[in-house]
């Protein structure tokens, strides 16, 4: 009866193996302890019961993410569910900031630098550790919307109806500035710092 | 002709959706003759690409950052006890060969 650890579909096990990654994946998206917690809680019990049809999945953690992802979703679309303009605090970048960056002819005021060839620079681990600390940095919402843009991949509808942002448009907009902080602070923190 | 702003919004919008004709070839011809915007599109390239290695949970992707949240002790008893009183009398019943 209790010979259950090494059993591959065994709920304690999946705590123990993947826990803490299933928890990093849900604070990277909710920025909440408790949660994330939860939602790790609620992803195993949805695994428990549907234990079968992880039978002769070769990767626990895969299946499990799978189902984390869903229940974020949910989590997520609940909390957006009324519309509403973003506040300025809430924005990646202000217009005052964005407006900065630009002379009176719209040009670059600090021109961005050349760090090579993209597929040579995703190479870098380290690189990826820095672009990490600096998507923390982000006002929760943007970092949310950034991570489920970049990272899962979500397309402008699906956001749409999970982040509960007004239009195409404002989500776009939401976007640029998100990109256009992390550039900065990737200029800033790894590509030579102040000039 | 658009400046280095409209240039730097249209380049994010880039990854996005697709631009109208009009747009591309504004952005094309931007480009052309500026640099810095042409380095721009390569950054954002370039996160894009990073971002993509990143918080995916994948088994050897952890370690990418030193930061990286980790249930505490306590929220691990308290998931396990949760998880057992839902298996609880479940375990008992189940025969798993």
């Amino acid at each position: 009866m209790m010979d259950a650890p090494t059993r591959a579909g065994d709920p304690e096990q999946w705590l123990d193996l993947h826990g803490d990654a299933l928890y990093a994946f849900a604070m990277l998206r909710v920025r909440n302890q408790a949660v994330a917690e939860d939602l790790v809680q609620e992803t195993l019990l949805a695994a428990l019961g549907a234990a079968h049809d992880f039978a002769g999945r070769a990767n626990a953690r895969t299946w499990l993410v799978g189902i984390l992802k869903h229940k974020i979703i949910d989590h997520l679309r609940k909390a957006g569910r009324e519309t509403r303009e973003y506040t300025e605090e809430e924005m990646p970048l202000s217009d005052a900031q964005w407006s900065e960056k630009f002379d009176h002819t719209g040009h670059w005021i600090e021109p961005p630098r050349d760090w090579g060839d993209p597929a040579a620079v995703a190479e870098n681990r380290a690189l990826g550790a820095a672009l990490e600390a600096c998507i923390e940095r982000l006002p929760e919402k943007a970092r949310t919307l950034f991570v489920l843009r970049e990272i899962d991949g979500l397309g402008t509808d699906e956001l749409l109806a999970t982040l509960g942002i007004s239009s195409a448009n404002n989500l776009w907009v939401m976007l640029s500035r998100a990109r256009e902080r992390l550039r900065t602070c990737l200029e800033q923190t790894w590509f030579g710092g102040v000039r | 002709m658009i400046d280095c702003r409209e240039a730097s919004e249209l380049t994010s919008r880039e990854l996005d959706r697709r631009l109208g004709r009009r747009q591309r070839v504004a952005l094309w011809l931007h480009r052309l003759l500026c640099p810095a915007c042409r380095f721009y599109r390569r950054q954002l390239d370039s996160i894009r690409r990073v971002s993509s290695r990143l918080g995916t949970a994948a088994p050897g992707a952890d370690e990418a950052a030193g930061s990286t949240p980790r249930l505490d002790a306590a929220a691990r008893e308290r998931l396990r006890a949760r998880l057992r009183a839902a298996t609880g009398d479940k375990g008992a019943t189940e025969d798993e060969r």
